[in-house]
């Protein structure tokens, strides 16, 4: 498991998000597995999950925002979200957090923050899925530890929280046995 | 009653756009650039602010702005 991560140098429209994207795809790809760029070639599932053509054993998921970029490169089915931290929207917490997650982030020291560790982690488990927004969030509870360790009740699930980028926070969540959680490489790409 | 109006208002907050960018054809993922986070946002703020409950599994039918609209009337008619 790899994830590319990269800042943007200023705050980066769609579409350079999305070339930045695209680079840190094809780095990720050939660190990971020798897949050079000129064999990448991609395609979506039913759901509109982007995978590799000829390559089922390649899994790679690709998350941007305004402020950085990620990608997970793996060889089981993983997601990946990131977001710039800024004040939580109360809708959401409503919506996709249980009570006890909701207590969890107002009782923090920086509830803008723990409301995003809680929400890329669950949006990462949801894209690891590949079943987009049918899937029913708050059926996904999540914890986070003091010292950011992520913790579900998902037990073929592993998540990880990315946060050396300043002003981001990056879920991160694989899907295999319980007993097969390698430590992600984090790669941090310079732009 | 008509929900587009209050559609429109709730996801112009969350997109840059005018009011004449928004129609029953307007997908928000695809034409407006919005994230799930965003449209999490704006469902549930449109269930908060008229009654209404949007279960997920109706979520990823829910395609353009008019899919939202006649869902929602359908359930506040309903309620």
């Amino acid at each position: 498991m790899t994830v590319m991560v990269a800042a943007c140098p200023s705050v980066a429209s769609q579409s350079e998000q999305r070339e930045i994207a695209q680079r840190l795809l094809g780095l990720g790809l050939e660190r990971a597995f020798g897949v050079r760029p000129t064999e990448i070639e991609l395609e979506r599932s039913s759901f509109g999950k982007p995978r590799l053509r000829g390559h089922p054993e390649v899994h790679f998921n690709i998350a941007h925002c305004g402020r950085a970029v990620a990608v997970a490169v793996s060889d089981s089915p993983v997601g990946v979200d990131v977001e710039t931290v800024r004040p939580r929207n109360a809708h959401v917490a409503a919506r996709c957090f249980d009570v006890s997650e909701r207590v969890r982030v107002e009782g923090s020291d920086d509830p803008d923050r723990e409301f995003f560790r809680y929400w890329t982690l669950k949006e990462s488990y949801v894209k690891a899925l590949g079943c987009g927004l049918s899937y029913p969030v708050k059926e996904l509870h999540v914890e986070v530890s003091r010292d950011g360790e992520a913790a579900s009740n998902k037990p073929g699930a592993a998540f990880r929280l990315v946060e050396e980028l300043p002003g981001v926070v990056i879920g991160l969540c694989w899907l295999r046995p319980a007993d097969q959680h390698p430590e992600p490489e984090v790669v941090r790409v310079e732009l | 009653m008509n929900m587009l109006p209050i559609i429109t208002t709730v996801v112009r907050e969350y997109a840059d756009v005018p009011e004449s960018a928004i129609t029953t054809e307007t997908d928000p993922l695809r034409d407006l650039d919005l994230t799930s986070y965003d449209l999490m946002g704006i469902i549930g703020r449109l269930e908060a602010e008229l009654g209404v409950s949007v279960a997920e599994r109706d979520i990823r039918n829910l395609v353009t702005l008019g899919d939202l609209d006649e869902y929602i009337k359908a359930r506040v008619v309903r309620s």
